[in-house]
């Protein structure tokens, strides 16, 4: 009767290790997911802005769309569960830089190179910040 | 003194100059900042959170563009405070009265 009882305990503490080792694994992979997610965007925003900064005519309705792309990566950036890789704000400042300090108005928008500064800039940028997020996300969520 | 630029100027600001649009920074500057400036001498709160999709360049123009405009950069940098979810905001608004501030001496 009494080793019963003590079957029936080992069993429940086997079960709740094994749920609980198994919900941790999902929350990781989850965040994992999340986290290519974003770079996946941070790749979109690159498309799309080096299109338009390299365009020969300036659009208002795809700058006003690229400076919204990169508001919602920051935004996601910086809530639960991205904002425990503790991205350093200067690498968020940098992003938003590079994309929307210069040329993004009509006043100074001029068709830029491939390989002119304010590109390089962008590639730049959003390199520095997905390698950042695929590092931190190897040694937080792994 | 509260100036809440998502509500009360434009939710979606945009653009450096007047010439970009009806909701740039340099507009900001004069009808929003450089009158709370002058017409208060206490610190002036500025709510950045309802506001969607700041630019850098509408940032650069209204925030360094007052010390352009021949305001003291220190005391800009006291003065101005700054209510935003995204710590990064200030901290950019910051880096342009800096920046201006050197550019100004030099």
């Amino acid at each position: 009767m009494k080793s019963d009882w003590v079957t029936w305990v080992l069993v429940l503490l086997g079960w709740w290790f094994v749920h609980k080792a198994t919900l941790s694994r999902e929350r990781r992979k989850e965040k994992r997911e999340l986290s290519a997610n974003i770079c996946s965007k941070l790749l979109d925003l690159q498309e799309a802005a080096i299109s338009f900064h390299t365009d020969k005519e300036f659009s208002s309705r795809i700058s006003n769309d690229i400076s919204q792309q990169v508001h919602r990566i920051v935004s996601q950036l910086q809530r639960v569960p991205m904002n425990e890789l503790d991205i350093p704000s200067i690498r968020i400042i940098e992003l938003r830089k590079s994309v929307t300090l210069h040329n993004i108005d009509q006043s100074d928008f001029v068709q830029q190179d491939a390989n002119s500064d304010l590109i390089l800039r962008i590639r730049n940028a959003i390199a520095d910040l997905i390698s950042l997020v695929e590092e931190l996300k190897e040694a937080k969520w792994r | 003194m509260k100036i809440n630029l998502g509500k009360e100027f434009a939710r979606y600001p945009a653009g450096r100059y007047q010439v970009d649009g009806p909701n740039s920074g340099e507009r900001f500057r004069h009808e929003f900042l450089e009158p709370a400036l002058k017409n208060d001498s206490n610190n002036i709160e500025i709510v950045l959170s309802d506001a969607i999709g700041l630019k850098s360049s509408f940032l650069e123009e209204a925030f360094g563009g007052l010390v352009r405009a021949g305001h003291n950069g220190a005391a800009l940098l006291e003065r101005l405070k700054f209510v935003s979810k995204d710590p990064t905001l200030p901290e950019e608004i910051r880096e342009y009265i800096r920046k201006q501030t050197i550019t100004c001496i030099q």
